[in-house]
């Protein structure tokens, strides 16, 4: 039973004027795989820091099981962490590296073998196991470093951006191995990435962040779907979420340019009800949202717009059509089925209904 | 492609026999040394102008001579094993004291570490020479002179030394040490398990340059030791040179016993010190 408490916590370094991390605040459960998302700097990797004990807390309490961990030193604190660079030391075995903090604990060399043999069997690395970390991939390189977190049975484990490192094949399935990790030893896990396929597919809950502040807690689902802002909309999905600045008036929407068209009666009223009509907003659709396939276009002609293709990217099963209307610039994940060239002229239909409204001002969702 | 493969051999014939040359320039006084040693003092002379002034005696019976005639006319034992211990004990308080010193600036933050640092890097710049003075009289303050605390203690701490630890521990990311820290290592356990079996090579040129240094001194161990007993080999050397009859075969025979200690420990870590001098420590190799 592990549960981790950041309580309003802060952090600024000496000599900034700005906090880097602004009011943290959260509580992780028991078991639970809690990734941190974000861009560079948004302060995702100092909270992480901060929950190991590598910088001092500025404000607030972080608790461990209800103690109050602040000013307890890392060995201390009996977290794991692996890091994206592996750190590994270079001059000692794969085995010594495994045993290493096993042995400053003071365990028995033969439970020490016991738990070393044991998470290299986990990680296939018993064959590696008198190796030293330079003769091993970067992928087996990250896997000692899980053994390594592994033999301690740590009751939390911080992962810093661990896959950063790898190649695209491998960052795949060591993702895998890490979930399938998790499952087996219900390690309460904290887990810092800027990659949002990683949050999305690990996660119980993703935290997203930026410039310091934390943006959304929620389920990967619940970011996808229900972004509560301009920034988580536009950071959690791949391609990014279209943005458009339109106007909104008695269920239309149109940008004055080639975008308008109109919206289902449900979404109209809740942005009437929020005081909406007749105001300028941002319309968010994500590339998926937006549809090629005549039977579409058919069903929902009021949703449809003229737009020239820019570029066009084959996936494989699907496509990415980069397009302009009138000068706006917007991304469809359409069916390879429709594959058009740059240059073509399509006409597009916008699945309103999976769409998307901001405040232009705070950038906030209007509704949820 | 024929012609580049030429031009590239002679390249690599004309510097081959360029550094020869430079090489033996640098070794003639060493092997002119070493040969005089092993022939009588009348040879010594007779040969100086001719190339036999490069061969030992014709007779081997007179190679091993001039040796044992200096071993019977002074301590040399006792002053070779002065040596070996003030060497020895530099060398290991160099690396200690050094290593510690460098790990505090490159691996911990505290208040004024830049301004401490710059100091230390401006003290690169004072000639040794200066402060023998000033040393001389704290080691009276303190009374340690004519003990072999004298000795020992000043040739310790190097801000070179520093310098040169400070950057190999640096150039090791900060990862490896918080990783260690997180596996419950202290401090010191971390200088000792990671940090300094990582920086091998700093280490071993470190304690190459600590003995050579110590070992080569000769005026502080002048100024410091007043009893012929505590005498160093170089102090001796002075001595020897200086104590009716004078014989340049002997000589030239204590002056080739104070140099093969320094030649065994240079080729024993010559890989290290190439490694530790050419690169910044990194300590990832």
């Amino acid at each position: 039973m592990t549960e981790v408490d950041l309580n309003h916590v802060y952090k600024k370094y000496d000599g900034n004027d700005k906090y880097s991390v602004n009011d943290f605040d959260l509580h992780i459960k028991d078991k639970e795989f809690i990734v941190f998302v974000g861009p560079s700097g948004c302060g995702k990797s100092t909270t992480l820091r901060m929950i190991a004990g590598l910088e001092d807390i500025t404000e607030g309490t972080l608790e461990i099981d209800h103690k109050v961990m602040n000013d307890v030193a890392p060995k201390n604190r009996d977290i794991a962490m692996v890091f994206q660079n592996y750190a590994l030391y270079p001059h000692m075995t794969i085995y010594d590296n495994m045993a290493f903090g096993l042995k400053l604990r003071h365990y028995s060399k033969e439970d020490i073998d016991k738990k070393v043999k044991h998470a290299a069997e986990i990680l296939g690395l018993t064959s590696y196991l008198k190796k030293k970390p330079a003769a091993l991939s970067g992928g087996q390189r990250q896997r000692v470093a899980l053994g390594r977190s592994i033999v301690r049975d740590a009751p939390i484990f911080l992962m810093d951006e661990p896959l950063s490192n790898l190649d695209a094949k491998l960052r795949v399935s060591m993702r895998a191995e890490i979930a399938k990790l998790h499952q087996r030893l219900g390690t309460t896990t904290i887990y810092v990435t800027h990659d949002q396929t990683e949050a999305m597919t690990l996660a119980d809950r993703v935290v997203v962040m930026s410039v310091g502040k934390v943006q959304q807690i929620g389920t990967p689902l619940e970011v996808y779907n229900k972004p509560k802002n301009m920034f988580v909309a536009g950071f959690i999905g791949s391609p990014q979420m279209n943005f458009f600045n339109v106007h909104y008036k008695d269920g239309r929407i149109s940008d004055g340019k080639g975008l308008n068209i109109g919206i289902p009666e449900g979404k109209a009223k809740m942005l009437n009800e929020k005081g909406y009509n007749d105001k300028d907003i941002v319309f968010g659709i994500r590339p998926e949202d937006i549809h090629a396939e005549e039977a579409f276009l058919e069903t929902w002609p009021d949703a449809v717009i003229s737009s020239t293709v820019v570029v066009s990217e084959l996936l494989g099963a699907t496509i990415q059509l980069y397009q302009k209307v009138d000068g706006t610039e917007f991304v469809a994940d359409v069916n390879s089925r429709d594959y058009h060239k740059p240059g073509d002229h399509v006409k597009m239909g916008f699945d309103v209904n999976k769409a998307h409204f901001f405040d232009k001002d705070t950038t906030m969702a209007i509704y949820n | 492609m024929h012609k580049f493969m030429t031009r590239r051999r002679f390249h690599v014939i004309w510097t081959t026999v360029l550094i020869t040359i430079l090489a033996l320039f640098f070794l003639f006084p060493l092997v002119w040394m070493i040969v005089s040693s092993m022939k009588p003092e009348s040879q010594i002379y007779a040969n100086i102008s001719n190339f036999k002034a490069f061969l030992p005696s014709g007779h081997i019976s007179d190679w091993g001579k001039a040796y044992v005639s200096i071993f019977h006319r002074f301590p040399v034992m006792r002053y070779i094993l002065n040596s070996v211990f003030y060497a020895t004990s530099v060398t290991i308080g160099s690396i200690v004291v050094n290593a510690l010193a460098g790990y505090g600036f490159a691996k911990f933050n505290f208040t004024g570490r830049k301004l401490l640092f710059g100091l230390l890097i401006a003290l690169l710049v004072i000639p040794g020479t200066t402060l023998l003075i000033q040393q001389f009289q704290i080691a009276k303050t303190i009374g340690i002179l004519n003990t072999p605390l004298a000795v020992i203690l000043p040739g310790i701490s190097s801000p070179f030394y520093i310098y040169m630890f400070r950057n190999a521990f640096a150039a090791i990311p900060d990862s490896i040490t918080e990783a260690a820290e997180l596996d419950g290592a202290s401090n010191l356990r971390i200088f000792w398990n990671i940090l300094l079996p990582m920086t091998l090579p700093t280490v071993a040129t470190v304690g190459t340059l600590s003995f050579i240094g110590s070992w080569n001194d000769y005026v502080w161990p002048l100024m410091v030791l007043t009893n012929s007993d505590q005498f160093p080999l170089q102090v001796a050397i002075t001595n020897i040179n200086s104590t009716n009859p004078v014989y340049m075969n002997q000589v030239m025979a204590i002056l080739t016993i104070s140099t093969v200690p320094l030649v065994l420990v240079y080729i024993f870590f010559q890989k290290y010190l190439t490694q530790g001098m050419g690169s910044a420590g990194n300590g990832d190799k």
